[in-house]
């Protein structure tokens, strides 16, 4: 506001100044009359600058009212026609006319009033159009944070219902299919019982492999579903949660499991520092390497190890499988390798395994928790 | 229901009842409690790392997790010197109000109790050392996971109590798990037999 009043005033109250001024020395006859001439023009600038003086004041004096509307207007016209009475006695007074002069006179208080418009005018609007900019500006950093904070509670939704539905499979489903495999049992058993004569091979074929179908979709099927919505134990921390996978193995495969202190520090015996992001991601990682060494590598051993040094959590998992040979990654190796990025991390595999077999080396930086 | 069921218990004194972990750390009192039947999923927290923070302020409190998932392995990296007197049973149908009974007053006294039917589904792991045990020692250590004395597994086997401990000192020297004091081999058994086995 005060810089555009001060940019209006200067090219009126002063630029304008040493041309009026010549024109009067001009008309009364003093034209080479430098000294007299600046002179003349240093009073002018001054007059105009106490001016300014008592237009600022008032504008100040009133800021703290509310400037809309009608209000506006009043505040322009008070400060116009004051800043007008002012210059009056001045310029008399300075001798620049007298008062019989009242066409000048007049003349002279309508040029200020309206200059003194345009300077405060130009000064609103300015104002306004930087409020604009500012209001904008504003309202897109509130929309892009409303968008985030969005797109967090819609992901905590999700892992939420996947949960409901994990549990759901573990609990409910499990247990109808059990009692359905009991129950045929039972109806096997009974029905044999009182027909022997008339039962067929077929027919107790038949029942045995309904019967080997119902435990196969009630310890795999289900299971591994559910595992894929929620791994089982993933609130209790991350050492809970891989302690659980590698316990389910078959007891064919040897394993073998170890946590150095900063990371049962960090997530075992209940604790749950990491996001549940991070903590999740860890556990795919691991789920990945088991599928691709027990599924293409044919495993008979696998070992797992996770450390912390310096604020990057290590996932190092090796089997005693075929190896990778000439493969470099795999489509899921490749998906989590973009997803570790995302915090910072990395996954890779290597032929530098342990168990002779493949090697998954995986990194994720854990530093805002751990030391 | 459940506390009803335990009130109704003859010497059994339900000193607190509270529904969540913070809830629990304010009424249970140490020394004030001998054992604490804790469900793993809590709203503000989990059993697991409930029970820790219990243990820490009273070291001779019994902890007993209650689970719908066999989360037994999360004995494993219990703080040395706290792996005694914590036991875990199965949140199913299948747990009776005998067995859940037996643990707390195992658990209270210090020993360990897994449950039951866990343990019996339980395959020792191919390579491990559970897995090089002999079938007798193998059936010795099943009980002593299932929190069983000597002498009532001695009744359960058919044997004298004395070819229980042989049994078991044997177990001890092939699990290189010789008493020296430190560690109690008991519970170092157990720890060993749910790290070195497959449970799916």
């Amino acid at each position: 506001m005060l810089t555009t009043m001060l940019v209006v005033f200067s090219v009126y109250g002063v630029g304008v100044v040493p041309q009026v001024a010549a024109q009067t020395a001009h008309a009364d006859g003093r034209d080479g009359d430098l000294p007299a001439l600046f002179a003349d023009i240093g009073m002018r600038v001054l007059v105009n600058l106490v001016l300014l003086g008592v237009a600022l004041a008032i504008v100040f004096a009133t800021s703290s009212l509310e400037h809309r509307g009608r209000r506006l207007i009043f505040d322009l016209a008070i400060v116009c026609v004051g800043t007008a009475a002012v210059r009056a006695p001045l310029q008399v007074l300075l001798g620049h006319y007298t008062f019989d002069d009242t066409t000048k006179v007049l003349v002279e208080t309508y040029t200020v009033i309206l200059s003194v418009l345009a300077m405060i005018g130009a000064g609103f609007l300015h104002v306004s159009v930087r409020r604009r900019v500012r209001e904008h500006e504003r309202a897109s950093a509130q929309q892009a944070l409303r968008a985030a904070a969005a797109l967090d509670a819609l992901a905590t939704e999700e892992l939420r219902v996947r949960r409901d539905v994990a549990e759901g499979l573990h609990g409910t489903v499990q247990q109808s299919l059990m009692l359905l495999g009991m129950r045929i049992d039972f109806r096997a058993a009974d029905v044999l019982a009182r027909n022997k004569a008339h039962i067929t091979e077929v027919d107790l074929q038949d029942l045995v492999e309904i019967r080997a179908d119902l435990d196969r979709i009630r310890e795999i099927d289900v299971r591994t579903m559910s595992q894929m919505l929620y791994p089982v134990g993933l609130e209790l921390g991350a050492v809970a949660a891989l302690r659980m996978l590698m316990q389910r193995l078959p007891a064919t495969i040897a394993s073998s499991a170890t946590f150095d202190d900063a990371v049962i520090a960090l997530e075992g015996n209940g604790s749950t520092t990491l996001t549940l992001d991070r903590r999740l991601l860890i556990v795919r990682i691991v789920e990945e390497a088991l599928t691709n060494a027990l599924r293409h590598g044919r495993a008979s051993s696998v070992a797992l190890a996770l450390t912390i040094d310096r604020g990057i959590l290590t996932v190092v998992f090796d089997d005693d499988g075929f190896g990778i040979g000439a493969v470099i990654t795999t489509s899921g190796i490749a998906r989590l390798d973009e997803r570790l990025r995302e915090f910072g991390g990395s996954i890779a595999l290597s032929a530098e395994s342990a168990l002779g077999g493949t090697r998954v080396l995986a990194s994720i930086p854990v530093g805002d928790v751990a030391p | 229901m459940l506390v009803g069921l335990l009130k109704a218990e003859p010497g059994v004194e339900v000193v607190a009842v509270a529904s969540g972990a913070r809830e629990a750390r304010e009424l249970i009192i140490p020394g004030g409690v001998d054992v604490a039947l804790l469900d793993v999923e809590l709203g503000d927290g989990n059993g697991v790392g409930l029970g820790v923070s219990l243990r820490a302020r009273d070291p001779k409190l019994g902890i007993v997790l209650l689970s719908s998932h066999d989360v037994m392995t999360l004995l494993l990296d219990l703080p040395v010197g706290m792996s005694a007197g914590w036991s875990y049973l199965s949140k199913t149908s299948s747990t009776t109000m005998a067995t859940l009974m037996h643990a707390l007053r195992e658990s209270a006294a210090g020993g360990t109790v897994l449950d039951p039917g866990l343990v019996d589904r339980a395959r020792p792991r191919a390579g491990s050392a559970i897995a090089g045990l002999s079938a007798r020692q193998y059936q010795v250590v099943q009980l002593v996971a299932k929190g069983l004395t000597n002498a009532a597994i001695a009744e359960r086997l058919e044997i004298s109590p004395r070819s229980v401990e042989n049994h078991l000192n044997s177990v001890y020297g092939a699990l290189d798990l010789e008493p020296n004091g430190e560690r109690n081999p008991r519970v170092a058994t157990v720890l060993q037999f749910i790290e070195e086995s497959s449970r799916v």
